[in-house]
């Protein structure tokens, strides 16, 4: 008994090929985790292995969730849209105004609840993809129409985005701007829209630069590091640095000498480096050509779909996972301006993995599932094996 | 439950298909940039950053050398490695700069403005104090100080602090030798390190990498030639000395004139090394080769070897010696200190006549004195391996006015140094032949292999043996009574010495001080077969001030000292002779020398008193354990060690 039509929808094998780039990235991540925290780990903590220890545990989590999650129906989301937006902007505004919120260096990113510290963004982000996978497909033969296609997508996210920015987390809400902004323009809304809309978060964006300090000394420095040496634009030299270092082949695992210090949160916003320093261009290349990989993956996921929830949904993770790996190499690597932003699977942090990997349990679902007509070459997974 | 997919329209799904291909182009491009960006980092040659990386992470390569050790020649340690702690700060970290300093500055003793501007300097790393003890250390700890840090860093200790100083030289605080021997060996007194291996974080701390290893190629302990017990006890003669005549600085040198061995180089005023920083000025060099003085009376000796050497005069021929005053064609008066009338060559010398000395170097003329001069090393530079060594003053031949012959017959218009001096006396004593002095015998590695072997070389033969005995014999006669330094007189070593007495030069004035004396005596034993010249020289003794009042008691304490220390046979059989033969172990728990070896002798039941002389001065060690009687010993009697070696023996009570 199948809520859907047999004659359109075939299910298959889900797709390995994904899954052994995640556990592949996955592990990357452990590794290069280990190596740029050991040194911190000891001296904060007195055990080198802490930081390790504490994301291999969350990523044995992350993949039972991913596997509870592969079982789950991905159309099933669909029915706790908005159970689920209410849920996030609870917990955000739970960060914001209660006292369970935690201030770190002057942002207020996580909840604290128990013994368990949690970044609510990292459901925020989650919460949006599968609304506006939701929203997309209801209105899809309206989207050109910029009051029922566009507007309500940017009030509910929006929201959202307001309370990350009031986190003062301006990297993460550019994240799902840019998720959303993305998704619309996957979404057939007009080409004209979306400029026009961004536009007008132009002069948004420009004054929230300038009206914090930090912001714009980190603009300012990154459009020419070596003015401020030893101030802003000293993270981003380090940076460079640790690549410099790197050469070819790197100086081999656990070698790297700028996780002592020289660079500032190694292990988790500018882990890259350390992965430049350590496994040189060859660590570079891999790592780009597993998430590239990853991306393919999920792209053909999102082509086969049998349904545009799906696709959406689909194409929501890879954005958010290219958005965000792109702008964090971007960042370490001085392209873009310092902002807090982790590189996905590899960085340290609980809560992105375990978002991450729930996520990757989504799109394993969907690639269960495949309109009849895909021709057999482009058919995902394997049958009968 | 039944779900519903929609299909979209086609003109639809091939626009959204077009959106998804540019996505997917634009995500490509995305990483291509940044594919980009990583190969220019990476692959590019960046001086800039290359030139940033070498600081940070090197900066703190040679403040973590270490040094080997300096010591005597029998291996016992003048100068070793201690660790010790180094305070900095990293001023990011101080909250309070101002308290900060001032509860440093009570337990440093630093000021604390000097203190505090440190504490407030844009940087992530200021040395605070280097080497501090570990009491202040304590102490500082005890304060919870925030960014305050302290590293282990190795410090030179020298456990005689004074002993030899002058001679040791000065280490500074980045373990580079400033002076003195540490400067001359410095390249094989500094044990470097690979320079991937000290390296420091961001925050200045140091961090070793596991594959740390000590290069030990270069670097070894330094063997010098001193005996420690014999610098010792010059030392503490050469102090007293100074002390009883009020002198303002003093020198005792000795050599062994077969092999050129410095054995004692001591220096009054001395330099602790530990705290050079705070030593007087005076105090810092080695006089020994740094100081020029004009040589007096010693020197007549150089003349009459000059004279017998050249041949112009028989040593039976007499001089009329003026009976104490000899007027000169150009006015100048030369004196004697007590009147003489007819004097050979060797009553010239034993009385010391300065008219007698001038008559023979007018017989001798000055071609001939000045090659002399020459052959014996005055007017360069013995070459010792110490640092800071003079040539002296002395005039080329065709320079010297008609009056300079005479006057540097006696000592006068000549500056030399006292090694210089004592160089040649050397060479009086070794049948003519001037051994090249030095410091250093060898230098041990690591793992002891050799390093540096000193070979025992001849600088030159400054004169005949015939000559050299001759005038061992005229310099017998000077400490026999009736000459000028009886009080140098050994019972069971013949002694053969000079005194001098020198009035000293105002640089000035050019003229002589009046009361201001140099007294010196020189010389050697046992005359027949010499072991050790020796050296004493006081500068401007008050009250007596004769060489042979002043200088000479030094020299025959040390002399008689250092030749029972070395065992060296005494002529004849007098008291003083059996108390020293007690001394050596009577049983046959000694070791015997066979050609570079040692033969081990039976250890068993031997005492640990009689086995600690066992090894009487030969450069084995004994390694003792427990107390009684020797039941133990490794290796078995008979065998054979080398240099170096260690014997263990074990004891146990008796009962």
């Amino acid at each position: 008994m199948n809520p859907w039509d047999e004659n359109t929808v075939r299910r298959t094998r889900f797709d390995y090929p994904l899954l052994v780039a995640v556990v592949l990235l996955t592990c990357l991540g452990l590794t290069m985790v280990f190596s740029s925290s050991a040194v911190l780990a000891q001296e904060r903590f007195g055990d080198s292995l802490y930081f390790l220890k504490k994301m291999m545990l969350y990523a044995v989590l992350g993949f039972g969730l991913m596997y509870l999650v592969m079982h789950i129906p991905y159309y099933a989301w669909k029915k706790v849209v908005y159970p689920l937006l209410i849920v996030s902007l609870l917990i955000a505004s739970l960060t914001l105004f209660s006292g369970w919120g935690v201030t770190v260096g002057g942002a207020k990113r996580w909840l604290a609840l128990g013994p368990i510290t949690f970044q609510p963004s990292e459901i925020a982000k989650i919460a949006i993809i599968i609304f506006m996978a939701y929203s997309l497909e209801k209105k899809s033969d309206k989207m050109d129409r910029f009051t029922i296609g566009i507007l309500p997508n940017l009030i509910i996210p929006g929201l959202l985005i307001l309370f990350v920015l009031m986190g003062k987390d301006l990297g993460t809400s550019f994240v799902l701007a840019l998720l959303i902004l993305i998704l619309l323009f996957l979404g057939g809304a007009r080409t004209k829209h979306l400029a026009l809309l961004s536009l007008a978060a132009l002069p948004i964006l420009y004054r929230l630069v300038t009206q914090e300090g930090y912001r714009m000394r980190r603009v300012l420095s990154f459009l020419n590091p070596w003015s401020d040496r030893y101030g802003a634009g000293f993270q981003v030299i380090q940076s460079f640095l640790a690549f410099n270092e790197g050469g070819v082949i790197g100086k081999g695992l656990g070698a790297g000498q700028q996780k002592l210090f020289y660079l500032p949160e190694a292990h988790t916003d500018f882990i890259f480096s350390v992965l430049g320093e350590e496994l040189g261009l060859i660590g570079v290349v891999l790592t780009i050509g597993l998430f590239l990989f990853l991306l393919y993956r999920g792209l053909r996921i999102a082509a086969k779909s049998p349904d545009l929830f799906g696709r959406y949904t689909a194409l929501g993770i890879v954005v958010l996972v290219g958005v965000q790996s792109i702008l964090n190499m971007g960042v370490v690597m001085g392209l873009l301006p310092t902002k807090g932003l982790v590189l996905p699977f590899v960085s340290y942090g609980g809560s992105a993995l375990l978002t991450l990997l729930a996520a990757m349990g989504v799109l394993l679902n969907i690639s269960t599932y495949q309109k009849a007509d895909t021709p057999p070459m482009f058919q995902t997974g394997a049958r009968g094996r | 439950m039944s779900i519903r997919f929609q299909d979209p329209g086609k003109a639809r799904q091939t626009r959204l298909q077009k959106r998804l291909r540019f996505f997917y182009i634009a995500l490509c491009l995305g990483y291509f940039v940044i594919l980009v960006r990583g190969v220019t980092l990476m692959l590019q040659d960046n001086k800039k950053l290359e030139t940033i990386a070498m600081r940070q992470y090197r900066a703190a390569i040679q403040m973590a050398s270490d040094r080997s050790r300096i010591l005597d020649s029998k291996g016992q340690e003048f100068a070793i490695s201690v660790p010790a702690y180094s305070l900095y700060s990293d001023p990011r970290d101080v909250e309070n700069p101002s308290a900060t300093a001032q509860s440093l500055s009570n337990i440093l003793g630093i000021s604390k403005k000097n203190l505090e501007d440190k504490l407030r300097e844009k940087r992530k790393f200021v040395w605070l104090e280097r080497r501090l003890d570990s009491e202040k250390m304590e102490k500082i700890k005890k304060q919870n100080l925030h960014g305050i840090y302290s590293i282990k860093e190795n410090m030179r200790f020298y456990p005689h602090g004074k002993l030899g100083g002058n001679v040791l030289g000065v280490v500074g605080v980045d373990s580079k030798g400033l002076a003195g021997v540490e400067l001359a060996y410095n390249s094989y007194l500094t044990i470097t390190h690979d320079s991937g291996i000290y390296l420091r974080d961001a925050r200045g701390q140091i961090y070793v990498t596991p594959n740390a290893e000590e290069k030990t190629t270069e670097a070894g302990d330094v063997y010098l030639t001193l005996d420690k017990n014999l610098q010792f006890f010059a030392e503490k003669e050469l102090a007293a000395a100074v002390e009883k005549s009020g002198a303002k600085a003093g020198i005792v040198l000795m050599m062994d004139p077969k092999t050129g061995e410095i054995l004692i180089m001591a220096n009054s005023p001395s330099l602790d090394p530990n705290q050079f920083d705070r030593a007087d000025f005076n105090a810092w060099r080695n006089r020994t080769v740094t100081d020029i003085y004009e040589p007096g009376s010693t020197f007549k000796v150089i003349t009459a070897a000059a004279a017998l050497e050249s041949g112009v005069l028989s040593p039976r021929e007499k001089f009329y010696c003026e009976r104490g005053a000899l007027q000169l064609a150009n006015g100048h008066v030369i004196n004697d200190h007590s009147p003489h009338e007819w004097l050979d060559l060797s009553e010239i010398i034993k009385v010391s006549s300065n008219i007698g000395i001038y008559k023979v170097s007018q017989k001798l003329g000055k071609e001939k004195f000045y090659a002399t001069i020459r052959n014996f090393g005055f007017g360069s530079k013995t070459g010792i391996d110490f640092p800071g060594e003079v040539s002296g003053l002395l005039r080329s031949v065709q320079r010297w006015q008609p009056i300079e012959t005479g006057t540097i017959s006696f000592g006068q218009g000549i500056g030399v140094t006292s090694l210089q001096l004592l160089s040649a006396f050397g060479a009086i004593a070794n049948k003519g032949v001037r051994m090249q002095p030095h410091l250093v015998e060898k230098i041990v590695g690591k793992n002891g292999e050799l390093l540096y072997q000193v070979s025992h070389s001849s600088i030159n033969q400054s004169i005949r043996p015939e000559t050299a005995i001759q005038l061992t014999r005229m310099l017998q006669k000077v400490v026999e009574p009736g000459g000028t330094a009886p009080a140098a007189f050994i019972e069971e070593y013949p002694v053969a010495g000079k005194t001098g007495t020198a009035q000293k030069v105002d640089s000035k004035t050019g003229r002589y001080f009046e009361g201001k004396y140099v007294a010196s005596f020189i010389g050697f034993a046992p005359a027949e077969d010499p072991r050790l010249v020796m050296l004493v020289w006081l500068d401007e003794p008050q009250g007596a001030y004769f060489g042979g009042t002043v200088a000479a008691p030094v020299f025959k304490n040390i002399m008689q000292k250092a030749l029972h220390y070395m065992g060296v046979p005494p002529k004849g059989s007098s008291q003083e002779m059996i108390v020293v033969k007690k001394d050596f172990p009577s049983s046959e728990a000694v070791l015997v020398q066979e050609g570079d070896q040692f033969k081990v002798p039976d250890f068993h039941g031997v005492s640990l008193r009689q086995a600690l002389k066992a090894t009487g001065y030969f450069p084995v060690k004994m390694e003792l354990k427990g107390r009684g009687r020797a039941i133990l010993q490794s290796p078995e009697p008979g065998a054979y060690v080398s240099a170096g070696s260690k014997i263990y023996v074990e004891f146990a009570p008796l009962y």
